[in-house]
């Protein structure tokens, strides 16, 4: 811009203090005649006045909930209080992994979870409670909070995308029998194969022993049944009591549905890449009952559906969304196939028929 | 600042040092959000940013007996955050602080961006988009002085005192600060 050049250091700030409202009257004055000389000087100023009003509504691109933070900040005086007196609730500052893991015990974030605070990912670096082991082991647990979702690389190479909502627990070191870890939620797993070291996924009733393989499991709690879906390779599931009576072999392309009951079903050629869509952030919904829907809105999105005409009850949903896309896109798209409207109220949202 | 809030948050200050659960909650509700977007801008990384200001709470809390708080609570407590988040930068940056935090190997590699929020978020007009990325891209201090002034209204002596430097670097951090957005936004505004 030429009339840059035009202006000096004197200039510029006696510009940021008019805008400031930093000048005198006198000051004032003074600008206003300096500002007269030339119409440069006049549309610099317009320019500059939009810049510093506009910087003023620019904020943060996040949400941050005060009222939900509250509730952990007292979850965890509560807890630092009632169960570890003599614990400072700043815990072991020379420890990286207890600082970024001291977030509240395992109850109280559940707590918290249903409550939908979004951005707490906890990483625990807990220990089993056995203190007198020899060989203790370490347990490593990452969270994700409604609509997050969390990449993890394994200490053997192997891969895991953590939906929403969702923990997962695995022991700092594998040692050298089976590598263990356990799922409460939606994971994929790409499992870094090891015959010597079979990788073994435990999550609700279900034992998920894999044999080289990419596949995801779902096992949210409430839901009907434990999940497994092959992208590629073989997989075992085994129910977990007695996993050498209750078996089924996975291949690629199968899905395997584990009941609370134990009772196994083996479906050929299901759809994969819808199945495992939340994995590239997306989410599917396939023939979903409302109350489904109901459950994965709550989970992408901290909403709760509130539905109370019995045709919207009994009605299922085909639809697929993007985790980019804005809730209120969502809801319109949902709305507009069910023949509904939309009300919103903070985080409850109603579906009405629309007469 | 209004005289009434000074005095009330004052009132909140003596409060929490006689132990008053409420008062606490009070100080809380009112700084939590400004402050997470402050340190925000330091981390770039909610969930960090969301831990160094509840540990900062969780710390004034828990040595309230011995809480002294000169002058205003507003600039102890942007001044505390600013220190927590650049010791959370100085012990590696998000990356490396993720790697530092692992034992065997494991690694959380990167959170995935958060789906849309649950409220409806009001579409940001391109130039509102524009002015933020280009506030984004100031040096570092000046940056921090321009939104310490212009998005959380403090006055130069307040930002002088949460930054510890003089009020003549405050003006010249802002002077500097709108002098390089008028270049970068040159396009938007004629």
């Amino acid at each position: 811009m030429t009339y840059e050049g035009m202006i000096n250091d004197i200039d510029w700030i006696r510009i940021s203090d008019h805008l400031a409202g930093r000048d005198s009257p006198a000051e004032r004055a003074e600008f206003a005649q300096w500002m007269a000389v030339t119409s440069e000087r006049q549309r610099l100023v317009n320019a500059l006045q939009q810049i510093w009003e506009r910087a003023a509504e620019v904020q943060e691109p996040i949400d941050v909930d005060a009222r939900a933070a509250w509730l952990v900040v007292r979850a965890r005086l509560d807890q630092s209080g009632a169960t570890r007196p003599r614990m400072a609730p700043r815990g072991v500052p020379d420890l990286p992994a207890s600082r970024v893991g001291r977030w509240i015990g395992i109850a109280a974030a559940a707590a918290i979870l249903v409550l939908g605070i979004g951005g707490v990912l906890a990483v625990r670096h807990a220990s089993n409670h056995a203190p007198s082991a020899a060989q203790q082991t370490a347990v490593r647990e990452v969270m994700t909070a409604q609509g997050q979702r969390v990449y993890l690389r394994l200490a053997d190479g192997s891969r895991v995308v953590l939906g929403v909502e969702s923990r997962l627990r695995w022991p700092t070191s594998f040692g050298a029998g089976a590598r263990e870890v356990s799922l409460d939620g939606e994971a994929l797993f790409v499992i870094a194969h090891d015959p010597a070291r079979p990788f073994v996924v435990r999550s609700g009733n279900a034992m998920i022993d894999d044999l080289g393989t990419e596949f995801g499991v779902r096992a949210y709690p409430g839901d009907r049944s434990v999940r497994v879906v092959v992208r590629s390779g073989t997989v075992a599931l085994a129910v977990a009591p007695d996993p050498r009576t209750h078996r089924a072999v996975l291949q690629a392309g199968d899905g395997g549905f584990l009941a609370a009951d134990g009772a196994m079903r083996v479906e050929h050629g299901v759809d994969v890449d819808r199945e495992l869509a939340f994995a590239e952030g997306r989410l599917e919904l396939t023939d979903a009952p409302m109350s489904d829907v109901a459950h994965e809105l709550e989970r992408w999105y901290g909403v709760q559906l509130v539905v109370n005409d019995t045709s919207l009850l009994h009605a299922t949903v085909n639809a697929s969304f993007s985790a980019h896309a804005e809730l209120s896109a969502v809801l319109r798209t949902l709305a507009r196939t069910l023949g509904a409207r939309v009300e919103q109220r903070g985080r409850i949202v109603r579906l009405v028929v629309i007469p | 600042m209004p005289e009434s809030d000074a005095e009330r948050e004052a009132e909140w200050v003596r409060g929490i040092q006689r132990g008053d659960n409420a008062a606490f909650e009070a100080l809380f509700l009112a700084y939590y959000e400004r402050l997470v977007r402050f340190a925000y801008g330091f981390v770039k990384m909610r969930s960090a940013a969301e831990e160094i200001v509840q540990d900062l709470f969780l710390t004034v809390w828990t040595r309230r007996e011995q809480w002294a708080v000169h002058g205003a609570v507003q600039t102890y407590l942007y001044a505390a955050t600013r220190n927590h988040a650049l010791n959370w930068l100085r012990h590696g940056g998000t990356e490396q602080r993720w790697v530092a935090s692992v034992v065997d190997g494991d690694d959380v590699r990167a959170v995935l961006p958060r789906s849309a929020p649950a409220n409806e978020r009001v579409e940001l007009a391109e130039l509102d988009e524009a002015i933020r990325q280009a506030i984004d891209r100031l040096p570092p201090r000046s940056r921090e002085t321009f939104i310490l002034s212009r998005q959380h209204y403090l006055s130069y002596e307040e930002i002088a005192q949460v930054m510890d430097v003089s009020v003549k670097t405050v003006q010249e951090q802002i002077w500097r600060a709108l002098r390089t957005l008028r270049v970068s936004l040159a396009s938007w505004l004629e």
